[in-house]
């Protein structure tokens, strides 16, 4: 091998890309030759000056700018667009009862979860987006999808462990219209079917992880309210909210607006001492 | 069905959670694919279309190659030819008016003479260099992204790292 033959291999050399008997026969000649060493030296100094420089490169990108496109591309209407005002995230903000808002920490949680678990979240996200149309539907789905077992407050203590805190609902002027103990992927789940006094439906669900991504990518806040931090999500056409009672985690589906979080969040939150 | 194929097989229905999973874990490979090709200016504009594109037409991925490997190459094609279109229509002069002021005047930033080196190569050059030691891809991957012969991407590369050495050395590499 000359210098030619080896200069013309020698990226696949320096690559490791070459049978063994063609990289030893070329290491033998570099390591003979001044100036293919010092040819593959180059090669390298320019693999680390990638190295340190390339890190210097910082990624961009702007999903919301893209969902406005794809939405327009769909024909979609915006998911900012609400037929009721009084669902705007806007007026939550303003709202005197919550007192501290900080955008942007509850989303990132969103990136901290994997696995098959991302996939199940994005069908669970799907399946309660449609929940404003069709409440009993969405209830149905989720019990086929999740090997779901219609229950009694009590029957749903038995299988879970705990008393599913929907059983504090019916005393404030709520009525629970079934109870499903769900197994996700995640973890085994309680879903209330909640009906209030003028007959329309939410749903509450009980999990003991924190699920972000039910929301999807709807514009989401964190929010103090009764003095307890709480995650609200506007969904298309609905409110949904999470938060913390006990080791648990509740979250509301369905929700009308904000008198309504707080509520839920005063009748159905335990005072954390008591756990 | 592996998770990815799922992901991709709900993304291609329309359903933006599963959408923005799949940009999520491309955005920043593509992100600096893009910026390894066109402007500094135009790196956002361009990887958006690319993500566009990519959700577009996912219905046709026939998971015979590498998700990543389809998408790479569509994001290569798509960036080149903004590339093209843009050079057909030149507002302004392009060239290197103001580097040779600039080496002289004030040196350039060690952490810039990779950036600005590489800006003088062929975008061909430029694209290749970038997947072997950016994103260290092997040359049979190379190959499938850039729709060339295995055989090719060796001397390819040869003449990337060539040139890329002759354009450091002209701006004072290693001085
Ligand atoms: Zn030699």
């Amino acid at each position: 091998m000359n210098c030619d033959d080896v200069n013309a291999k020698l990226s696949e050399f320096y690559d490791r890309e070459l049978p063994a008997d063609q990289m030893a026969e070329i290491s033998e000649h570099v390591n003979n030759c001044d100036g293919c060493t010092a040819e593959l030296r180059s090669f390298g100094q320019i693999g680390r000056l990638f190295r340190e420089q390339g890190e210097s490169i910082t990624a961009s990108g702007n999903w919301a700018g893209i969902v406005v496109r794809l939405d327009e591309q769909t024909g979609r209407f915006s998911k900012w667009r609400f037929p009721r005002s009084s669902y705007r995230l806007a007026s939550l903000i303003a709202a005197s009862l919550i007192a501290a808002v900080v955008i942007g920490y509850w989303a990132a949680l969103r990136t901290s979860h994997d696995g098959i678990e991302l996939v199940a979240a994005a069908h669970v996200h799907k399946t309660l987006t449609r929940f404003p149309q069709k409440p009993r539907a969405v209830v149905d789905e989720l019990s086929t999808q999740y090997d779901g077992t219609l229950v009694s407050l009590a029957a749903a203590k038995e299988l879970l462990g705990y008393e599913p805190v929907v059983s504090l609902l019916s005393s404030s002027g709520y009525r629970v219209a079934s109870t499903h103990v769900l197994k996700m992927p995640c973890c085994k789940c309680s879903a209330s079917l909640c009906v209030r006094q003028d007959g329309s439906e939410f749903l509450i669900f009980e999990h003991n992880e924190e699920q972000p991504m039910w929301f999807g990518d709807s514009p989401t806040i964190s929010a103090r309210c009764c003095g307890q931090v709480c995650h609200c999500a506007q969904m298309p056409d609905q409110l949904a909210v999470t938060w913390k009672v006990g080791p648990r985690f509740v979250t509301a589906i369905g929700v009308e607006g904000l008198d309504e979080i707080a509520r839920l969040m005063a009748i159905v939150s335990l005072p954390n001492s008591a756990v | 069905m592996s998770l990815e194929d799922s992901l991709i097989r709900l993304a291609a229905t329309g359903d933006r959670e599963a959408q923005r999973l799949l940009y999520e874990s491309l955005r920043d490979s593509i992100s600096r694919l893009v910026s390894r090709i066109v402007d500094s200016s135009d790196v956002d504009d361009v990887t958006q279309e690319i993500f566009l594109h990519v959700f577009r037409v996912l219905g046709s991925f026939r998971f015979e190659s590498e998700f990543t490997t389809w998408v790479f190459r569509l994001a290569v094609n798509d960036a080149l030819q903004h590339l093209r279109r843009k050079r057909r229509r030149p507002l302004v002069p392009m060239g290197d008016l103001d580097m040779p002021c600039r080496s002289q005047q004030n040196p350039i930033e060690n952490n810039e003479i990779l950036s600005l080196a590489l800006s003088k190569l062929d975008p061909e050059l430029r694209v290749i260099l970038h997947l072997k030691e950016e994103q260290e891809e092997s040359y049979s991957r190379i190959a499938e992204i850039l729709r060339i012969p295995e055989g090719t991407v060796g001397s390819r590369l040869n003449r990337a790292r060539r040139e890329l050495r002759t354009e450091l050395l002209a701006l004072g590499w290693g001085d």
